[in-house]
Order: structure tokens, then C-alpha cells, then sequence
């Protein structure tokens, strides 16, 4: 009897949650891919444009190094016939694709071989106008190779951004080359690929991971490194807290302003507009102040 | 298609999960009115230290807890036999001593390789076609075990003393359902996680006591628990992103109070006739009889 009911129970609950199943619409003539972060998104919906479906799998606003996929993800990621990832920021992606291995998924690691700085592994080579190229053109050869029938749209669109970073890259060489200052200061270090790539000096308070703690000596080297080289201005990110930042501004009578290390965009910065480029363009025009004043 | 269906890992932790779900009570309730319920526990500690051990010298974690929990398991019956007395005690030294070792394995494993939270907790991305087979190969022999020695084992449960006087291969016996244990400890891990391993083994056999009114039942039923107790908590773990293991228990706490209501009414209603042979009926007619 009571088993009955409960029989009885279970298969209304079936019922309810098949009813609320409901998929999220893909787009059978669109070429499905999924991205890990922000900047990777970006570039993918540049190139692939009217051609592709983009997901991007870390959600707005989200820190990509502490994000970790849910089965649910693992669900939209197995939808993508392409996976773009930059590499090192998404330990879990072997992992992710192990467990879809029925699935053929093309990865594509836009940043492989890139990482290495200066005897270090550093996972930042996005913010570096001279590296982005390079991932964009991967990414431009990989989605050629996924859906051959695009070829010429998606070389097309590639040439085009590309065109678009080679602006930056310029912009930014110039910035450099004309400054007196060689010298900048940042809360996370994740200016070091574009500091090497553009022959400057990157300072940080933290280390290459976000959550690094510094401890008083090394926030006290930093406030001499700060005061001798005369530096005007200390950046922080958006994602992270700027309290170091502001005590060591504090502390120098330095300002503080933003150096934003692209690894997502909130909800607010979607409403503003803003991109990858735009806010490549603010972070140029912020690196002028800091290095010309 | 379900969407919680689509992928093939999602359909092998299900499956997993289903086998689990029968197993784990099929066998529990023989360890649950034995009063052993902890057991399944302490070999959830000795497992991962087998985990953390494989971890470390490059054994698949299913295999290296298997074989853990397997030494475990014959030790601590070789201990209950020996030290009856103080049988609680030597199975606590053995369960601190696996998390101790695990302690220990975890510190010098410098490389990760395994996700803590996954093994303690549980994951539905885990579970390889290989983990698959070979849950499915234990459900089938568990299953087989209890149906070939039902008569012998329900007679053990409730009385191994004359058990053994009346001629039963009792030492076998133990030997085997603490074999039993220790495997389906190792393979649940994957699902529920280890620290939370034992509740399969206990909580679905504690509603099955509320409702059933035999031996037979309380088996049956315990395994209808299980299944119930599988379906809600991954299903809830799915949607709602978080842990199986947490959502697994606490769906079967939940039926354990819905169950104790439902015995309680029935219970009332008509009293158990006196011929059953479960140890609760048993109890209530020596009640009647004095």
C-alpha cells in the first residue's frame, strides 16, 4: 500500500522535472562552440560572427582561476563541437574532456606554448596585443578546420580583428617608447606577458595567482620600489579586491586606477558596452598616465 | 531528451547510482541488525587512505580503495572474533588509523592529481565506462551472494552463537559479507563520497524497519528506500549544483522521518501477527508473552 503510493509519488516528480527540463535552444546550422572565459568568447564570436553559436562557460562577473565546471556545465560544454580554452587558467579541462570523451570535441588551447616568461609558466598572455594575435589565429585556423563550408567568412573576419589588435599593438608600442617611465605597479600580476612583450617593468603585489597574500616584507619593498621610482600611479582589477592597492597607494601618496586583466566582464561592464578591445583602449589610455606623468 | 539524461557521463552516474542504490541497502541490512552500522563508516576512512596511497604511486583510485578497504575489512572481522569485548574500540583504532594514513598520503602527494572534494563529497563527473563495468559486476555478485546464502545469513544475523552450533560455515560467511562490505564501500565512493558512503548502507535499512514487517520485507523495502533515496538525491544534486552526497543523505533522512510517520499509523492499525521472525516482532511477542 504504501509502496504503492510512494510508486505513485515518484513517477508525478518524473513527470515535473522532465516538464521543467527544458533545453536551451542551439541552433542546428550554427557551428557550436563553447569557450572557457570571457576573452576566449570574444574571440571566438569575432571570428566564427553569424556562423557560430558561442557558450561561454565561466558566467559573468565569475574569477576564471577559482571557477570549477558543475555537471551542468560539463552538459553545455558536451553540446560544443569546438572548445576554445586559453590553457593553465582551466586546470579542470583535460579532466572536463575526459569525462565527455563519447563526445567529439574538437579543444583547441589558444595560448599553448605561449606561457613561458622569463624561466616562469604565467597563463596571462591574453592581455598582450602581440600574444591575443597569435590565440586569434588559432582559433581563426581551428574554426576553418571545424566547419570547412566558412572558410572565407571566418578568414575574413579573423583578418579583420586581427587588424583591429595590430591598432592596439601599435598604440601601445608607441605609449611605451615615448614615456619617460618604464616602470608599472599592479595589485595581481598579470601584466607580465604584455610588460616582456613590450619591454617594460611590471611590479605586483601579488603573485601571478589572485589570491596570493603578500607579506609585510614584501609589501615593504614595494612601498620603497614605489617611492624611489616616483611612480604616480598604482593599478588594481576589477574582479579582485583593491585593498592592497589602495594601502599601498595610501602609503606612497600614489592614485589609484584601473588595469583591467580581461578575465571577464560583469554584468555592468555588458550594459556599458564595453570588450575586449574597449577596455584594451582604457587599460592603454590608463598605462599612458601612469608612464608619462 | 532530459537534459540531465543527455550526456554520457550523467547516464553512467546514474547507472552507478541505481546499482548502488540496491547493493548498498542489500547489504546494510544485514550489518544494521547486526549492529554494525558504523562499519561501513570505518572503511569509508580506511578508503581514503587507499585512495590517497594510490594517488600518490599512480593507482587508479577505485582499485587502490577496493584493496584498502578489502585489508580493512578482513582485519577488523579478524578482531571482532578474536577481541568480542572490546570490538567497538579496535575498530575505532583501526578508523583513525586509515585517516591518519590518509593524512599522511594526502601531505606528501605534491602533484594533486585528485580532487579532495570530489572523493569526500562525492561527483557525478567521475564515474569512467570502466568504474561502470565494474560497479555492475559487484551488484551482480552481492545480489547472488544473498539469494544463494539467504537462509544461512538471516540466521547468522540474528543469532550467530547457535549459528555455529547448528553446523553453519559462520567463519566463511562473515569473511565473505566483510568482503562484501569493503567492496561496495569502494565503489559507492565515487558516487556518494567517502565520508558519506555508510548512509546507503544504513539510512534506507532504517526507513525499511519502520514499514516492513518481515525480514524478507525490511529487504525488499530497504532497497525501494534505496532507489528512492538515489533518484531525488541526484536529481536534486543535477539542478541544483551541489554535491550528491549531501543531497543523497539528506533525501534518505527526510524518507527515514516520512517512514517513521507511515510505521507509526500502521503499526496502530494492525498489530503484528506473532509468527514473524524479525527481531522487532520478535521482541513484541516475548512483550506479549510476559
Amino acid at each position: 500500500m504504501i509502496m504503492k503510493k510512494l510508486f505513485l509519488f515518484l513517477l508525478i516528480i518524473m513527470n515535473m522535472v522532465a516538464g521543467c527540463g527544458s533545453q536551451q535552444s542551439t541552433d542546428k546550422n550554427k557551428l557550436q562552440v563553447a569557450a572557457s572565459f570571457y576573452p576566449m568568447a570574444e574571440f571566438v564570436s569575432a571570428v566564427g560572427g553569424e556562423h557560430v553559436q558561442v557558450t561561454c562557460l565561466v558566467p559573468d562577473g565569475a574569477e576564471p582561476h577559482d571557477w570549477e565546471p558543475s555537471p551542468k556545465d560539463l552538459t553545455r560544454l558536451g553540446r560544443a563541437q569546438v572548445f576554445v580554452y586559453n590553457g593553465m587558467v582551466e586546470p579542470w579541462a583535460q579532466q572536463a574532456l575526459d569525462a565527455l570523451s563519447e563526445r567529439k570535441i574538437m579543444p583547441v588551447e589558444a595560448g599553448h606554448d605561449l606561457f613561458a616568461r622569463g624561466g616562469k609558466q604565467d597563463p596571462h598572455v591574453w592581455v598582450s596585443p602581440k600574444k591575443a594575435i597569435i590565440e586569434v589565429q588559432r582559433i581563426t585556423e581551428a574554426l576553418c578546420e571545424a566547419d570547412a563550408k566558412h572558410t572565407d567568412a571566418y578568414k575574413a573576419n579573423g583578418r579583420a580583428y586581427v587588424a583591429k589588435l595590430e591598432q592596439l599593438d601599435k598604440k601601445l608600442s608607441e605609449v611605451v617608447q615615448t614615456a619617460p617611465k618604464k616602470v608599472f605597479v599592479t595589485a595581481h600580476a598579470a601584466f607580465g606577458h604584455l610588460a616582456a612583450d613590450y619591454g617594460l617593468r611590471q611590479l605586483s603585489v601579488a603573485g601571478i595567482s589572485a589570491e596570493a597574500e603578500p607579506t609585510p616584507g614584501d609589501l615593504q619593498r614595494l612601498i620603497a620600489t614605489v617611492k624611489r621610482e616616483k611612480v604616480r600611479y598604482v593599478f588594481f582589477e576589477t574582479l579582485t579586491d583593491p585593498k592592497i592597492a589602495k594601502l599601498v597607494a595610501q602609503e606612497t601618496g600614489a592614485q589609484t586606477a584601473v588595469l583591467d586583466p580581461l578575465e571577464g566582464l560583469d554584468e555592468e561592464g555588458r550594459k556599458q558596452g564595453l570588450s575586449y578591445l574597449k577596455i584594451m583602449e582604457q587599460n592603454i589610455t590608463n598605462l599612458q598616465k601612469a608612464l608619462h606623468e | 531528451m532530459l537534459e540531465m539524461l543527455e550526456m554520457e557521463f550523467m547516464q553512467r552516474a546514474w547507472l552507478a547510482g541505481l546499482i548502488m542504490a540496491v547493493i548498498c541497502p542489500l547489504i546494510g541490512s544485514f550489518l544494521v541488525l547486526r549492529r554494525q552500522s558504523l562499519i561501513g563508516d570505518g572503511l569509508g576512512h580506511i578508503a581514503f587512505a587507499g585512495v590517497a596511497g594510490g594517488a600518490l604511486w599512480g593507482y587508479s583510485p577505485v582499485l587502490s580503495a577496493a584493496a584498502a578497504t578489502i585489508l580493512g575489512a578482513l582485519a577488523i572481522e579478524k578482531v571482532r572474533t578474536k577481541l568480542s569485548d572490546a570490538a567497538d574500540m579496535v575498530l575505532a583504532i583501526f578508523f583513525y588509523s586509515g585517516m591518519g594514513l590518509a593524512v599522511i598520503f594526502t601531505g606528501l602527494n605534491k602533484d594533486g592529481g585528485f580532487n579532495l572534494g570530489s572523493i569526500l563529497f562525492g561527483s557525478l563527473m567521475m564515474v569512467s565506462s570502466k568504474d561502470l563495468l565494474i560497479v555492475a559486476a559487484l551488484g551482480l555478485c552481492t545480489v547472488l551472494f544473498v539469494m544463494l546464502f539467504y537462509r544461512p545469513l538471516q540466521y547468522l544475523t540474528f543469532d550467530e552463537k547457535s549459528a555455529q552450533v547448528a553446523g553453519l560455515p559462520v567463519e566463511r560467511l562473515n569473511l565473505l559479507l566483510a568482503l562484501l562490505t569493503a567492496l561496495t564501500v569502494a565503489l559507492s565512493m565515487r558516487i556518494v563520497g567517502l565520508l558519506l558512503v555508510s548512509a546507503m548502507m544504513v539510512i534506507p535499512v532504517a526507513c525499511a524497519l519502520q514499514t516492513a514487517g518481515s525480514f524478507r520485507g525490511t529487504i525488499m523495502q530497504s532497497m525501494v528506500y534505496g532507489l528512492i533515496t538515489v533518484f531525488f538525491g541526484l536529481t536534486i544534486s543535477y539542478y541544483a549544483n551541489l554535491a550528491p552526497g549531501g543531497t543523497i543523505v539528506l533525501t534518505g533522512t527526510l524518507l527515514f522521518l516520512l517512514s517513521c510517520l507511515a510505521g507509526s499509523k500502521r503499526k496502530a492499525q494492525q498489530p503484528v501477527p506473532g509468527h514473524c521472525h524479525c527481531h522487532i516482532c520478535e521482541e513484541e511477542g516475548k512483550q506479549d508473552e510476559g
